[in-house]
């Protein structure tokens, strides 16, 4: 009986972040292209002009964007890359769940949707459902098109070096963030009292996300990547050795389950306020 | 298995509390055991709505304290009371969108916390405001909506927005309020269910639409629907509701037949007082107005105003008394005059023998309006005053200046 109705929320919840879930796949692709495909060669092709620029920065500051000397080759320049590719996911997994969960909140739609007859706990199921859907068709359409742009660099010996399989599980990171992040945006969705700007809250998310991850780079301490969400998926381990570091993976699996059990708990018991 | 035995148990505990319920209200009529539609053999005889001691606090707010309801299946049940009185709290906690902090509440015998899905199933509800997701027309909200019944509402979707004149194919948020409201009522009745609870459904419909939605309240009705009706306005109670519970600050302060209310001992007095004289009262019988008064009592109409609050006093019964006192044509000298107005609540030849002493102008005997009633049980305080200093003046008082709450009768 449940079955029947959660599917029912599950599938209107996906139409109707189709548009927001189609706009954001797109711009993760394309960030990935214009990096991978159009940034890279340029970079690889003027390395020497590029290293002036680099040498002339202050090296927090080239910390801060992830830039080092490792860009030249394609494994380098697409750990530079996965920065601001995962940075675009964080967004966009984070908008997700923001939209999905708090969609009734937004609309002060909630009385509607808490009086039909199922349990509360099967619609944040149902919604959490589509919300990971969502972030695993984008994660695949982005791997899908990594192994696209992978295969244009055949004759680029940095990049025959890396194995595509390899390749590949340093593109699942994204995966992890995208799970991560919408977690977050759930959390947030069923605690915040007004979601006021679901892109707004989302890129400050996102954004820090991003900042905290020059923390550990720039103060050279490795005890700090416990509180830098990226850092927890390591793409160089990914790409050097074909592993991700189990603790870090464990870390983020488990902040991810506590935010969503927790945000299930607020929302099952959570008293519906009249507007 | 084990299932059935423990709603059959239930049943009877439910059976006693209608019985208890019945004789602590006072006997508004005998119960309807099957309800006027009371369908199906489970549930005969379970009241639609049963709440003992239902208490919702917010933090120091308050929000409702001790609501004891029974509203029995296939009636009409208003619920009245002013904005913020605690009437949509006890909405929403019934439907479980927040939680009691203490008491019981049970829709059709199911508990409203533990059995809340199954209760959804047979419920439907129009809330005083009405919001939807933005983006989307009338008819795929309301086929959203349809898809969480195990029914087939379409049918029901075009027939109820034929009636209302609806268009199914606008757009949610670009309906004035009245039209959304309109939604919330197909949306409410689509499904054919049990209970019907409807928060202020009025506002926002003009008149026709009014009328269309009683019938279908009506309609429902005759089905078998019980139907919860929680409003402010009462001539809209009283066109439709068999029962009326009133509340005040969060508490019930009288549960009443609105046939009983309105026809009951409550009568609207309005005298026009002629000169009173105080022995023509309280002693002798009637007098001529000129003597009796120029001996006893000063050349002026406030004291024959004086005169009549001190008679009107003396009769138990009489509530909300106003006195207007007015001067005649020959102020000062022999004319005086006053309008006295009160409710009266007991044997009308008590009344009658009390105006029986004094020199009417005028009298007018009339049913009170609802709102009178209305007002006569929701304002307190002046209830042992008879007609004394706090009831004078008093009908058109503001119901949040009145003082403590009557008990629950």
């Amino acid at each position: 009986m449940n079955a029947h109705a959660i599917l029912h929320v599950y599938a209107f919840e996906l139409k109707a972040q189709l548009r927001s879930f189609l706009i954001g796949t797109a711009t993760l692709l394309a960030v990935a292209i214009l990096l991978l495909a159009g940034a890279y060669p340029i970079y690889r092709d003027s390395k020497s002009s590029v290293e002036q620029v680099i040498d002339g920065f202050p090296p927090q500051f080239a910390a801060l964007f992830g830039v080092n000397d490792d860009v030249f080759s394609f494994g380098g320049f697409y750990r530079f890359s996965s920065l601001y590719l995962m940075l675009t996911m964080a967004i966009m997994a984070c908008a997700w769940g923001l939209a999905v969960l708090g969609r009734e909140k937004r609309a002060k739609a909630t009385d509607f949707l808490f009086v039909m007859p199922m349990p509360r706990g099967a619609v944040y199921a149902a919604k959490l459902a589509a919300g990971l859907t969502m972030v695993a068709v984008a994660g695949l359409a982005f791997l899908a098109t990594a192994a696209a742009v992978y295969t244009r660099f055949r004759d680029d010996p940095t990049a025959t070096a890396i194995a595509l399989p390899r390749l590949l599980l340093a593109a699942s990171s994204l995966f992890g963030v995208g799970v991560l992040f919408l977690a977050f945006g759930a959390l947030a969705a069923v605690l915040l009292r007004r979601i006021r700007s679901v892109s707004g809250i989302a890129t400050t998310f996102g954004i820090f996300g991003f900042m905290l991850v020059s923390l550990p780079e720039m103060t050279g301490e490795s005890k700090y990547r416990i509180v830098s969400p990226f850092t927890w998926f390591n793409v160089s381990e990914a790409l050097d050795y074909g592993r991700y570091e189990a603790g870090y993976l464990m870390l983020a699996a488990a902040v991810a389950l506590v935010c969503l059990a927790a945000g299930a708990a607020v929302y099952v018991r959570g008293e519906v306020r009249a507007e | 298995m084990r299932h059935d035995a423990s709603v059959l148990c239930r049943m009877g505990e439910w059976r006693d509390e209608v019985a208890g319920v019945r004789n602590h209200d006072g006997g508004s009529g005998g119960i309807d055991k099957d309800g006027k539609g009371g369908k199906g053999v489970e549930v005969d005889g379970v009241p639609a709505i049963l709440t003992r001691h239902l208490t919702k606090r917010y933090g120091k707010a308050r929000g409702i304290e001790d609501v004891n309801l029974t509203v029995r299946q296939g009636e009409i049940f208003g619920f009245i009371g002013p904005n913020g009185a605690g009437k949509s709290t006890t909405i929403r906690t019934l439907l479980g969108l927040i939680r009691k902090t203490g008491g019981e509440a049970s829709i059709l015998g199911l508990d409203c916390e533990k059995d809340r899905t199954r209760i959804l199933e047979q419920v439907g509800y129009l809330p005083s405001e009405v919001f939807y997701y933005d983006g989307m027309r009338a008819r795929d909200l309301l086929q959203y909506a349809a898809g969480f019944y195990h029914v087939d509402c379409s049918v029901r979707i075009r027939e109820l927005s034929e009636r209302l004149d609806l268009n199914l194919d606008q757009k949610v948020e670009d309906m004035s309020l009245g039209n959304r409201k309109k939604v919330g009522i197909v949306q409410g009745l689509m499904h054919r269910p049990r209970l019907i609870i409807l928060d202020e459904p009025t506002s926002g419909l003009d008149p026709l639409v009014q009328r269309v939605f009683f019938d279908l309240i009506r309609e429902e009705h005759a089905r078998g629907a019980t139907v919860l009706f929680s409003s402010h306005i009462l001539s809209e109670v009283q066109r439709i509701c068999d029962r009326v519970a009133i509340i005040r600050e969060g508490r019930i302060v009288a549960v009443r037949s609105v046939a009983e209310m309105r026809r009951s001992a409550v009568k609207r007095v309005t005298l026009g007082i002629g000169g009173v004289t105080g022995n023509g009262v309280t002693a002798s019988g009637s007098r001529t107005v000129g003597t009796g008064y120029r001996e006893h009592a000063r050349d002026d109409a406030h004291d024959a105003v004086a005169e009549a609050k001190r008679a009107l006093a003396s009769v138990p019964g009489i509530r909300s008394l106003t006195l207007d006192a007015e001067a005649g044509a020959g102020a000062g000298t022999d004319a005086a005059s006053a309008v006295a107005s009160f409710l009266y609540e007991g044997d009308c030849n008590e009344l009658i023998a009390a105006l029986a002493g004094m020199t009417l102008a005028d009298v007018e005997i009339a049913e009170p309006t609802l709102e009178e009633v209305f007002m006569h049980y929701y304002r307190s305080g002046d209830k042992d005053d008879g007609a004394g200093a706090g009831a004078v003046g008093a009908v058109a008082g503001e119901p949040g200046e009145l003082s403590q709450p009557e008990p629950t009768r």
